[in-house]
């Protein structure tokens, strides 16, 4: 016992003085949000904005006898993962169990968010929040999502179906414009969206145009939305992806 | 805020959790991090490490209670780690040259802590986990990833090797 407190005192002498420098927290503060940015492509803004909009046009989630008419989402970077996370770290966000393949064709898994939604009705009426999860993965370009949720895929109007293992894969290709709030359409515009040739989406920092594909699938209770931003893969090569992401290979 | 209220914040992103935290175990983990590394440079380096890994990570943290336990294990992986690859073990009969053995140890405190530092990582670790941190032997057991019997047998060797370098050159008390 005497050696032992003779130690003790030793170590607190030893470590009395070692403090901190002054801006330490926002040294740290600093370069997480630095990594924060460098993981993240694509600002989650402009992919939430993507997903909402492909929600509305391709993957109304049944709930009960009513319809959803609106769905808000949100998300943060603090929550990123930027590690392939486990299912027992995943059961600490989510209530549901998804599929997320570490690698899709050349596309290794890069971080994943959680994002928080509630779904609304007509009356704009809350029916339900939940928190889904979107898999981001490596791309040259634009960017290639897994998006997650619990629920199921209703709607699937104008989408191409493709049959597999016993799985129903909705396919779409879109061209979006993303532009910013006090955006005003033009002639152009209108005429496009009436035709269905365009979608706009507002939210954005300055004006871009991407071709959007998706692919949106039901299994097990979950529902899925792969969607990438001007693709290297075309149509049948995207088509493969989603089916590995379905076998989760 | 309290430490529970500031994890439960921080898990929502909300950054004033940080503030907390950081307020709370920013200087007693740099404190245990120097004592294993001996070196304040790296030592500062760990607790930015440490603190960028727990953001990272403080969604996996389950119980909110937890957190000094969970980022003191984050704090002394890291610096074993550092303290491995450093080998910064010093002779003991080298620490003070050619010193004279009266005037080498002005205390009891800073001659053993200059006896601490020549253990190696391993047993350094378990010392400063162990003593400094009051880490108990099953917390340390899973900071280190080892057995609990390793951590006793190793704070039983790092005591014993203490004693007797202590013993050869100076009569403490």
């Amino acid at each position: 016992m005497y050696m032992d407190n003779k130690i003790r005192a030793a170590l607190e002498y030893a470590a009395k003085d070692i403090a901190p420098k002054e801006n330490m927290l926002s040294d740290i503060t600093e370069r997480y949000e630095k990594e924060c940015l460098k993981m993240k492509k694509i600002k989650p803004v402009r992919v939430l904005a993507v997903c909402a909009v492909m929600c509305a046009a391709i993957s109304g989630i049944a709930i009960g006898a009513g319809k959803i008419a609106s769905t808000e989402s949100h998300s943060s970077h603090y929550e990123d993962i930027n590690h392939y996370p486990t299912l027992d770290e995943l059961k600490n966000i989510i209530d549901y169990t998804p599929v997320y393949p570490k690698k899709l064709g050349d596309h290794e898994f890069e971080s994943c968010v959680p994002v928080h939604s509630t779904e609304r009705d007509e009356n704009k009426n809350a029916v339900r929040d939940y928190t889904g999860m979107n898999f981001s993965y490596k791309t040259e370009n634009g960017f290639l999502n897994l998006d997650t949720k619990p629920g199921s895929v209703t709607d699937t109007e104008g989408s191409e179906s493709v049959d597999y293992n016993g799985v129903t894969l909705y396919y779409r290709s879109d061209v979006y414009k993303f532009v910013p709030p006090d955006y005003k359409l033009t002639e152009e515009d209108k005429e496009l969206q009436e035709k269905g040739e365009l979608v706009i989406s507002y939210g954005s920092k300055d004006i871009e145009i991407n071709t959007m594909l998706s692919v949106v699938w039901n299994k097990d209770g979950v529902g899925y939305c792969l969607i990438a931003s001007d693709p290297a893969e075309d149509k049948d090569e995207f088509i493969a992806l989603a089916k590995q992401a379905v076998d989760g290979e | 805020m309290h430490e529970e209220t500031a994890v439960r914040a921080l898990k929502s992103g909300d950054m004033s959790g940080l503030e907390t935290l950081y307020a709370l175990y920013a200087k007693p983990a740099l404190r245990m991090a120097y004592l294993i590394v001996s070196d304040y440079q790296t030592a500062e380096d760990i607790l930015q490490d440490a603190f960028i890994q727990c953001l990272r990570s403080i969604k996996t943290l389950k119980d909110n209670n937890a957190f000094r336990p969970w980022f003191y294990k984050i704090v002394t992986r890291l610096s074993y780690k550092a303290a491995g690859k450093s080998k910064q073990t010093v002779p003991c009969e080298d620490i003070y040259g050619d010193i004279s053995v009266t005037d080498r140890y002005p205390s009891d405190t800073s001659y053993i802590y200059d006896c601490i530092k020549t253990l190696g990582a391993k047993h350094r670790a378990v010392i400063v986990m162990y003593f400094y941190a009051d880490m108990s032997i099953k917390e340390i057991s899973s900071a280190l990833g080892c057995p609990q019997g390793t951590v006793k047998s190793r704070l039983n060797a790092a005591t014993k090797l203490l004693k007797e370098r202590m013993e050869g050159e100076y009569v403490y008390g």
